[in-house]
């Protein structure tokens, strides 16, 4: 027998307590279910409109501010700058002038020194004793700028280019001569010296400007390459990436290195005037920037037309770069470029000029915007694919274009296997988020046929929502994915019936929950009376209906506890409980051991 | 004014009452010309005779046998019931002793549990005995108030005339138990025996005045072995009659604010009013004292006891109460030698019902009329 002395109804009254607090909860969460539910996608949309629903594309807005927080650190970096070209070929020495035959092969043979040092020292020798040889200022240069010696590559480049008239002889003529070819020794030679300096610049504080060398290349290969390219299809994946041999090479390169192309030159006057200060004259500026009208013109050449417009009105503020946008736009008007390093310093120029503080509305129109961000998908697609960079800029080019795909919006499924390769160029701490981008690109796409396709019979429900592999990211990436699924299904409500976008909008306010509604959303339902949104807000929010299940739960308790109590009271007064006191007496008396 | 002489006291007196022993007094023209030495002689033989006839057990309260503090009618209260009278002032609680402590307490915040009953009913006891049975079968230990009278073998005995005693249960809540003394002057039978014509007034409910606003509970006990004749069909009929006064009297108490017209007798005006008013909104337990002599009645539950034996009192509670249950106790059982305390029995359960129900706090609860507790 217990020690205590409990009232004779205590354990009926604890099953009676226990089982109203079971009825209620089950009637508040049977409550809540079926309110719920009845609004839900499920069964408030119809399977037709589920599956117009799940077929629709994620355009990716919000998921893209989350997605460059992954990589606002660490991933973006400076211009890429396009090396110098390969060293000449053994070849050369044929093809210059008798006189200057054994110096050549003498220079030539440096070159082919396995050490740096030793090969710059001989070849600075060599230069020494034939000054004006632009060939041997050339591989002294090339020699110096492939060891990292900027200052002394731009102090050999230039004094070479100052005893000598050659040069500028030949970009002259270029510009008028028929007979002249890229492939001219001579030519090559005007060619890769001006680049070499060009480069032995830009990758320096040098004080002065690289863009002379480099528009004087551009000058010589544009009438160049427009006679090469007479005849040829334009469109052709090799149009327009025209190879410079170095002199004495073929086209497809030398001393183990790609031969030097028409984009490398573009490139690295796009590297230079984005980092300049260049100011033209008013016959430059006519000359740059004029255009021919076009029936189509293409979304960059309708942003350069506009921010030049703009720069004339503001004093040509930023003109260096609005060069720079003028050179992007002449390459991306022939073609995409096949060249991975331009497209993405073509893609930051891009950025640049379409910036909100230099491209205000007025200028940069939602229509251009989303034209340009189309061609700007394409720009770093193309990277990706070719992702031609030297071994040395592969990390930088990673991550570039790792920190470009983030605040881009195209299929990412389609390179995939680019990112890939791309991947090991990164270090380990940077992969995940490469990794991440892909994930994310493919969890958007699954996302609508994961919230909204309508169940087969038989088919068993995807328990692993798509997002569910960016692991510590995926609750804030999932959230702003809300918000992206719900203004596109905003927008496809808005074309319904009333009665189906009605039950549409409460369908997408209540898998939203207390995410961020999105303006489409907003707008939609800016349509609607006061009360009739309140309606909606409310019966479409989940905390509604727990609040109200809660209410309906606590009600019905207190219900059956009074019935409780009123049993329990109409069975206690039947009960002499001076009867129960005494029988427990009785048995303490029995078993005395127990009191 | 008439003159009065107490006998037992040996002294003259202006009341009809001695207030200082309680016993009748005689005009002072009954008086005989007696010498004074026939006078002591007289004193003495009714003082022998008054010892020589103990008509209760020793532990007696009765005003007539024993001095008595001053009696609640003679306390001078201008209460602010009475129109007219100065509002300022509640009743000072001047000469009932204890009530000013306990007074105090509910100043703290304490609630009261009344006990009402005749003069030996055993109120003390049941409260004594809820404490004694919380310490052994629950393990809750409580000090026992302290009060005057001596106490042997844990019998307390009576509450001493013109006092209040009570007894802490917890932090909230205290057992008022006033002496037996105080009920017997709202009996309109004890009135009618001790010759007083005039009503009762609002002084004769000083000792519970405050408990009643600050109430917890209402313990009504019934001394089953105290009948009017047994072979009467209402043998409890003097101590039904009485609780039905004490329940409405608690009842308006509660509830009537307004000022009586000074016109209107107290009874008079409980007796208007009180229907106009809620009922008692705690709980009433009605305990039938001395269980453990009512062998027989024990056989049946209490609350058919109270239909058929009792329709008077069960009338009261169903007219008065919300909330009511009747169940037996005892405390102590009767020997040879006297009374002895044992396990108090029926004290426990019935109390927690009272005081420890802890869905009390439910809403709209029926009475206990609707729920099987009437007719």
């Amino acid at each position: 027998m217990s020690r205590n002395l409990r009232s004779p109804d205590r354990v009926w009254t604890i099953s009676g307590f226990a089982a109203t607090v079971l009825l209620a909860v089950l009637s508040a969460w049977g409550f809540y279910s079926c309110q719920v539910s009845k609004r839900g996608i499920d069964r408030a949309l119809s399977a037709g409109a589920r599956e117009e629903l799940a077929a629709l594309a994620v355009p990716a807005r919000k998921t893209a501010e989350v997605e460059r927080e992954w990589v606002a650190e660490g991933f973006a970096g400076e211009y890429l700058v396009a090396p110098v070209g390969p060293l000449p070929c053994p070849a050369v020495a044929n093809a210059v002038a008798p006189s200057d035959q054994p110096v050549v092969r003498e220079a030539l043979a440096a070159g082919a020194q396995p050490d740096p040092d030793v090969r710059i020292e001989q070849l600075a020798a060599l230069s020494d004793a034939a000054p004006g040889n632009l060939l041997i200022v050339q591989l002294l240069g090339t020699a110096l700028a492939d060891s990292g010696r900027y200052p002394e590559a731009e102090r050999v480049l230039t004094q070479g280019l100052d005893r000598t008239v050659e040069d500028e002889t030949i970009i002259r003529a270029a510009r008028v001569s028929a007979d002249l070819d890229l492939d001219d020794v001579a030519v090559s030679t005007v060619i890769h010296v001006h680049h070499a300096l060009g480069v032995a610049r830009l990758s320096q504080s040098s004080a002065e400007p690289p863009w002379v060398s480099l528009k004087n290349v551009i000058g010589c290969v544009k009438p160049l390459s427009r006679r090469r390219l007479l005849g040829t299809t334009r469109g052709q994946p090799a149009w327009s990436r025209l190879l410079i041999a170095a002199p004495g090479c073929s086209s497809t390169g030398g001393a183990g290195k790609p031969s030097l192309s028409s984009y490398d030159l573009f490139n690295n006057l796009v590297v230079g005037y984005m980092r300049g200060t260049f100011a033209g004259t008013d016959r430059d500026r006519d000359r740059e920037f004029a255009r021919p009208q076009k029936n189509y013109p293409g979304p960059l050449h309708k942003l350069l037309l506009a921010q030049v417009a703009r720069a004339r009105a503001n004093n040509w503020q930023n003109e260096a770069q609005l060069w720079a946008l003028s050179n992007v736009e002449q390459v991306i008007d022939w073609r995409l470029p096949d060249d991975a390093r331009l497209a993405l310093n073509a893609v930051k120029v891009i950025d640049y000029w379409t910036n909100s503080e230099r491209c205000p509305a007025d200028v940069c129109t939602a229509e251009l915007l989303t034209d340009v961000r189309g061609l700007r998908d394409e720009l770093i697609e193309q990277a990706f694919r070719r992702r031609n960079v030297s071994d040395e800029q592969k990390g930088a080019f990673a991550r570039e274009a790792t920190g470009m795909l983030a605040s881009s919006s195209l299929d990412r499924s389609r390179i995939a296997d680019s990112a890939s390769a791309i991947r090991e160029w990164l270090p380990a701490s940077e992969r995940r988020t490469l990794d991440d981008l892909i994930t994310a690109g493919a969890a958007r796409a699954a996302l609508p046929r994961w919230l909204f396709a309508p169940q087969e019979e038989g088919e068993a429900e995807p328990k692993v929502p798509p997002h569910a592999k960016l692991g510590s990211r995926a609750d804030r990436w999932h959230a702003a994915a809300m918000t992206d699924v719900a203004a596109v299904a905003a927008d496809w409500a808005a074309q319904r019936p009333p009665r189906e976008q009605r039950a549409a909008l409460v369908a997408i306010r209540q898998f939203l929950g207390a995410t961020e509604a999105p303006p489409q959303l907003i707008q939609l339902e800016q349509k609607r009376s006061f009360f009739d949104r309140l309606r909606l807000r409310l019966t479409a929010s989940k905390l509604f209906w727990t609040t109200l299940s809660i209410l309906l739960g606590a009600v019905v308790w207190l219900m059956l506890l009074w019935v409780l109590v009123h049993v329990r009271e109409w069975r206690l007064l039947r009960v002499s409980l001076y009867n129960v006191e005494h029988e427990y007496l009785a048995g303490i008396d029995r078993d005395p051991g127990t009191h | 004014m008439a003159q009065y002489q107490c006998e037992s006291c040996n002294e003259p007196r202006d009341a009809p009452i001695c207030p200082k022993c309680g016993a009748d007094t005689k005009l002072r023209g009954d008086l005989p010309n007696a010498s004074l030495e026939q006078l002591v002689e007289r004193v003495s033989r009714n003082a022998a005779a008054a010892e020589a006839a103990p008509a209760q057990p020793p532990r007696g309260d009765d005003t007539r046998s024993r001095p008595s503090a001053i009696r609640p009618e003679l306390v001078s209260v201008d209460s602010p019931r009475v129109a007219g009278a100065d509002p300022v002032a509640p009743a000072a609680p001047a000469g009932i002793v204890g009530l000013d402590e306990f007074h105090a307490l509910l100043d703290r915040g304490t609630k009261a549990v009344i006990l009402c009953g005749a003069s030996y009913s055993g109120k003390s006891e049941i409260a004594s005995g809820y404490i004694r049975a919380n310490s052994a079968y629950r393990g809750r230990a409580q000090n026992l108030t302290l009060r005057a009278s001596l106490r042997s073998d844990y019998v307390l005995g009576a509450t001493n005339p013109g006092e209040v005693w009570f007894q802490v249960i917890d932090n909230k809540r205290a057992f008022l138990d006033p002496s037996g003394e105080f009920y017997k002057w709202l009996s309109r039978e004890e009135r009618q025996r001790l010759g007083l014509t005039d009503d009762v007034t609002e002084a004769n409910f000083q000792f519970v005045q405050r408990a009643v606003s600050a109430l917890a509970g209402i313990i009504v006990v019934v001394d089953l072995t105290s009948t009017v004749d047994r072979r009467q069909q209402q043998p409890w009929r003097r101590q039904e009659e009485d609780l039905k006064f004490v329940l409405s009297a608690l009842r308006w108490l509660r509830w009537d604010k307004e000022a009586r017209p000074e016109a209107i007798g107290v009874s008079t005006n409980i007796a208007q009013r009180v229907s106009t008013l809620p009922r008692i909104d705690k709980r009433v337990l009605v305990l039938f004292s001395k269980a453990d002599q009512l062998a027989r009645l024990t056989n049946q539950t209490p609350l058919e006891l109270a239909r058929k034996r009792l329709p008077t009192l069960h009338g009261a509670l169903m007219t008065h109460a919300s909330r009511f249950r009747y169940d037996f106790c005892n405390t102590m059982v009767k020997t040879a030698q006297g009374d002895q305390a044992v396990d108090p029995c029926g004290v426990l359960l019935p109390m927690d019902w009272l005081l420890d129900d802890p869905l009390r706090w439910l809403p709209l609860q029926l009475p206990t009329s609707w729920i099987g507790g009437g007719r």
